[in-house]
């Protein structure tokens, strides 16, 4: 796997930038030295409390999943040979929402805390698995579609299990979960999706040479001794693993795993070995970027992060569609 | 536009409870006094939980046809006890064709296809104002008191409800007690909901509310910490079954700071004002009292 050390290095010291500016962004203003302290110490002080247990490990939770999603796109995109692969049109993000909606509303997250990440990732494995099994071969056209469907009945499942959750609130609570928050996220939450993440994101990386060689066709790989079967199955595992856990945390967040991959490929050129890094820090700024407007832009309360990566990310969807309505026979 | 907005949003789950519109009454003077003229009905029906307490709480079982679902599985006992004897309706217009009421009590707010339906067919229909303090309490069930012929009654109720507030307001503690009614959601109550006139009452001051006069203030964690609350208030309806807030209560810096600076409230009595109302913030009083002692830190 060849690295791009320019550019892996400019987008480490932009993400460091965006990082402690993150920890400055909040209702409460903190000095910029104090918030330098609270990094390291975890005392009773006011500004403390706030940079190192409500700040900082939300800016760790935007850093971890949204190299989560940038990975995951880009890998998705490998594996599909297709510019619109990402996590949330293709209804991993539904299947993961699904899932921890019923941990969270039918008890099992109050019973343990594992329950909702675990249940985010067996929401998301079945869902992928889903998508893949009916639009593989299809074309570009076939994936999306399947990715629709997938995640439309993901929708239609919550709204059924809101319906017979036992909470009057739950369909008021959950149609602002699902627009996808980091607000008052805690270290807690770190450690919950931090292994699922790490392992997550492990195995898709591993997948970078055997996507090279799917990107000179099926047949080509398989002749280059690729097994296809193991590589998906690696591909679902990690997806659903590192995308299931992460939405269980945040709700769902969407476009950054379509759009992190397209912004570095100017520099990194189409192999999907060399975007996989870049794209996974990519990922992580936009992200970190985008939470912090969320508490920046003040338009009454907190805008969501989902929201704001999907006002984002659309657009960037328009467009590829247009590019792929000039290029398409 | 904005503050509606927020509103609606918040209440949304609340199915069939008033929103928290201004506090224009829905009806004139003149109105109500025709509605008196006829003779006092014998079969109402209640089609908003608000209105089911005032109802039970103004006229005999016996009179009552139906009053809401809502009542009928209430986490207060003393309300599902009185809803137990009479019968129940799921708010559409089907029941009240076959339930065949000669008076209909409604929210201002809730159910408006119902009621769009009842005013083309003619039944007789009275909407009644959500409360958003003591004074709209007394006004809304004095009202009610002369629709339904029973304004002795419906003194009796606000009599015992302001001796109820004077107690409390001649025992006031020394220091008023500074609390946030905190539920993790990024909303708490303002200055404008009912919750805001109880917590006054008993002794206790929203500090979330600031200068706004808004139903609900957006008000998030940091803030919290920042204001250092005496006691959180949490409302015990969102505590009974699992939730997203039940979650979000317990992030590990809340459960530090204020583990034992916390009270619940059973927010029901706080949403739909009533008489009793009062007994609320007797027992908020109490409450809050108990968790102070427990502080150590006033009287």
């Amino acid at each position: 796997m060849r690295t791009n050390i320019p550019l892996n290095a400019s987008l480490l010291v932009l993400l460091a930038a965006l990082f402690f500016f993150s920890l400055l962004a909040g209702r409460v203003w903190i000095p910029p030295s104090d918030a330098l302290n609270g990094l390291f110490a975890s005392g009773s002080d006011l500004s403390e409390i706030i940079i190192f247990e409500l700040r900082l490990p939300r800016a760790v939770l935007a850093v971890l999943i949204g190299a989560s999603l940038g990975t995951a796109g880009a890998v998705l995109q490998g594996l599909t040979r297709n510019p619109l692969a990402e996590p949330f049109l293709l209804g991993v993000s539904a299947g993961a929402s699904l899932g921890a909606v019923i941990a969270i509303y039918f008890g099992l997250a109050a019973v343990f805390s594992a329950a909702t990440p675990l249940l985010g990732i067996a929401g998301a494995f079945v869902a992928t698995s889903i998508t893949f099994a009916l639009g593989w071969g299809g074309g570009t056209l076939a994936l999306i579609l399947a990715g629709a469907a997938v995640s439309g009945l993901g929708g239609a499942l919550i709204a059924l299990s809101l319906n017979l959750a036992p909470n009057a609130n739950a369909a008021y609570e959950i149609m602002n979960w699902l627009m996808g928050s980091l607000a008052d996220r805690s270290w807690d939450h770190v450690f919950l999706v931090l292994p699922f993440v790490v392992i997550g994101g492990a195995i898709l990386i591993t997948t970078g040479r055997a996507l090279d060689a799917l990107s000179l066709g099926e047949a080509q790989a398989q002749s280059l001794g690729v097994d296809l079967l193991h590589l998906r199955l690696l591909v679902l595992f990690g997806t659903a693993t590192a995308v299931g856990a992460a939405t269980s945390v945040t709700g769902v967040i969407g476009f950054i795993g379509l759009v992190a991959p397209h912004l570095i490929r100017p520099w990194t050129g189409h192999q999907p070995s060399r975007v996989i890094i870049p794209a996974a820090l990519a990922g992580a700024v936009l992200l970190l970027g985008a939470d912090i407007a969320t508490r920046i832009i003040r338009l009454g309360p907190e805008l969501k992060l989902g929201v704001f990566t999907s006002l984002i990310g659309t657009p960037f969807f328009f467009w590829h569609v247009f590019k792929l309505r000039k290029t398409a026979p | 536009m904005f503050n509606l907005w927020r509103v609606i949003g918040s209440v949304t789950a609340l199915f069939l409870l008033a929103v928290p519109q201004s506090a224009q009454s829905a009806q004139s003077q003149a109105q109500i006094k025709a509605q008196a003229q006829v003779a006092p009905p014998q079969r109402v029906m209640s089609l908003n939980m608000c209105t089911d307490q005032l109802l039970l709480d103004l006229l005999p079982p016996s009179q009552i046809t139906s009053v809401t679902f809502l009542s009928h599985s209430s986490p207060n006992a003393a309300l599902a006890a009185q809803a137990a004897q009479v019968g129940i309706n799921y708010g559409t217009a089907e029941e009240v064709l076959a339930q065949n009421p000669d008076l209909i009590i409604s929210g201002d707010a809730s159910t408006p296809t119902t009621r769009a339906m009842l005013a083309r067919t003619g039944y007789r229909l009275y909407e009644v104002a959500s409360s958003d303090n003591f004074d709209e309490i007394r006004q809304t069930t004095r009202e009610l008191g002369i629709v339904l012929g029973e304004e002795k009654r419906a003194q009796e109720l606000i009599v015992r409800m302001d001796a109820t507030l004077n107690e409390l307001m001649h025992s006031m503690p020394e220091r008023q007690i500074r609390v946030v009614a905190w539920d993790g959601g990024g909303f708490v109550p303002g200055r404008g909901l009912l919750f805001n006139d109880i917590l006054n009452v008993a002794g206790g001051i929203n500090i979330a509310a600031a200068d706004s006069n808004d139903y609900l203030v957006d008000f998030d964690l940091e803030e919290l910490l920042r204001a250092r609350p005496d006691l959180i208030a949490y409302a015990s309806a969102t505590l009974d079954a699992p939730a997203l807030t039940t979650q979000l209560l317990q992030h590990p810096v809340v459960r530090r700071l204020y583990e034992d600076r916390q009270i619940t409230y059973p927010d029901n009595l706080y949403i739909c004002g009533s008489p009793q109302s009062a007994d609320a913030a007797k027992d908020l009083r109490a409450a809050m009292l108990e968790a102070v002692a427990v502080m150590g830190r006033m009287r």
